[in-house]
């Protein structure tokens, strides 16, 4: 049935006309590297199927040493994350994806004991769902006029993560928070260097995880202030070869985190405090269309890119890595 | 009273010549643009949007056969109302452009992407 369709929409298309010419019209945003999809006006239903691998884990600030000073991360040797993204066009400014993934956790099975071997395991990430409504869009007569999009997310906390214990690093890959994110995202895709910007807020509700903390007291609450991102792109398109490339930076910023501790035996409640971190990274992406519907994505990103003093911007209080991504996107319709 | 009248003619056919009335991307039927087609054929379709950087190029190249024009129409596409003949004002482009409402026409012709040119030979 299927096949027939097929042969039918053919005979229509060499009995009406030809197709003479075809174009790869690139998708993106200021935010492209940390978004799965971006669907363009023409784009109804798309798919990503994304393979990362993460390498190269970092302790900012470790047990016996500053908080911007860096350390090789003993728990966590790799981690690879197969992501599937699915966005669906709303109306013709707007547009939802949904974001799921797979990880497998590579590293120590006893970060203190460097002859007990490495361990794996097997997680599925937190989900995602994300919108993006167009303010503002590209126009052909205006070459610096930008497209304007504003950005929302949710994350639902599901996977396994550290603040409800559910182990090490290995075990662990969400950060524990359910969360809002909101933001704006700027895009200047006419000029012959393309460039963007993007500010995401991202606002985490409080945890009320009551387990066990050791040392007779349990973690009643846990809080994180606002997280800041901003990422700044630059860009070209080869149209000739089909390819878009682009890099750029992404900065990073968490505020405090917050631990309260209930003694078991008195009552009492302390609190322990995560000074705010910074992680600064860079990318460099490269978007190749295989055929006006599919596109192939490459992405390498390399986190705390710069170890010296950046002043507010210095790398502090973070567990960095480097990634590598291979992407598949379709667009059905 | 003869001066008036030369003036006034001679301020009309500058306004002519240094005005030029840039396309407007019509909304017709799909009745009337079968029509259309079969009075043009063999034609070229242009689809076109005012968001697409690689259509500019398209339209640029368009713009350069002068001489095929009569064989050409462009279809504004994957649109709003109007944002077509502001594009086509900004390329200096005074053409046939159609309005494609609820993309009908991209439907039809199985436009998934743009630019997208697409020939209807004779009948």
């Amino acid at each position: 049935m299927a096949n027939l369709k097929k042969i039918s929409a053919f005979c229509i298309m060499l009995v009406s006309g030809i197709i003479i010419k075809n174009s790869y019209a690139c998708s993106s945003c200021g935010s492209s590297v940390t978004s799965p999809l971006v669907l363009n006006q023409n784009e109804n239903l798309k798919i990503y199927l994304g393979l990362s691998q993460n390498s190269n884990y970092m302790n900012y600030g470790g047990s016996e040493v500053s908080n911007t000073t860096r350390s090789v991360n003993k728990m966590l040797s790799s981690r690879k994350t197969l992501t599937l993204s699915v966005g669906y066009r709303v109306n013709e400014d707007s547009f939802v994806t949904l974001t799921g993934s797979f990880l497998q956790n590579e590293g120590s099975a006893d970060y203190s004991n460097s002859s007990a071997g490495t361990k794996v395991k097997y997680l599925y990430g937190d989900p995602i769902l994300a919108g993006r409504y167009n303010l503002v869009n590209m126009e052909i007569g205006s070459t610096y006029r930008p497209q304007v999009q504003l950005m929302g997310s949710y994350k639902p906390s599901i996977a396994k993560n550290m603040v409800d214990n559910d182990g090490g690093a290995v075990d662990t890959v969400g950060n524990g928070f359910h969360q809002l994110s909101g933001g704006i995202d700027f895009w200047w895709g006419m000029p012959f260097i393309q460039f963007g910007a993007s500010q995401l807020i991202t606002y985490s509700f409080d945890r009320t995880p009551h387990n066990d903390w050791g040392d007779g007291k349990t973690q009643e609450k846990r809080t994180r202030d606002l997280q800041y991102t901003t990422i700044v792109t630059v860009g070209h398109v080869l149209k000739d070869l089909k390819l878009a490339i682009q890099g750029g930076v992404i900065l990073d910023y968490i505020g405090n985190e917050n631990s309260y501790l209930k003694e078991i035996s008195t009552g009492n409640v302390t609190t322990v405090s995560r000074s705010p971190s910074q992680s600064n990274s860079v990318f460099a992406l490269a978007k190749f269309h295989l055929t006006p519907k599919d596109t192939l994505r490459f992405s390498y990103t390399i986190g705390g890119a710069y170890d010296g003093n950046l002043g507010p911007f210095t790398n502090s209080k973070q567990t960095t890595s480097d990634t590598a991504l291979v992407a598949y996107e379709r667009t059905f319709f | 009273m003869l001066k008036k009248i030369i003036y006034k003619i001679l301020f009309l056919s500058l306004s002519v010549y240094s005005f030029p009335v840039f396309a407007l991307c019509d909304i017709i039927s799909s009745v009337d643009f079968e029509k259309l087609i079969h009075k043009k054929s063999p034609v070229t379709l242009i689809f076109f949007s005012s968001w697409c950087s690689d259509c500019k190029d398209e339209l640029l190249e368009f713009k350069k056969k002068k001489q095929m024009k009569e064989n050409y129409i462009l279809v504004n596409t994957f649109d709003s109302p109007g944002k077509g003949e502001k594009t086509l004002k900004s390329l200096e482009i005074n053409d046939l452009c159609i309005y494609d409402k609820k993309n009908e026409l991209a439907k039809k012709f199985h436009v998934d992407s743009i630019p997208k040119n697409f020939l209807i030979p004779k009948n």
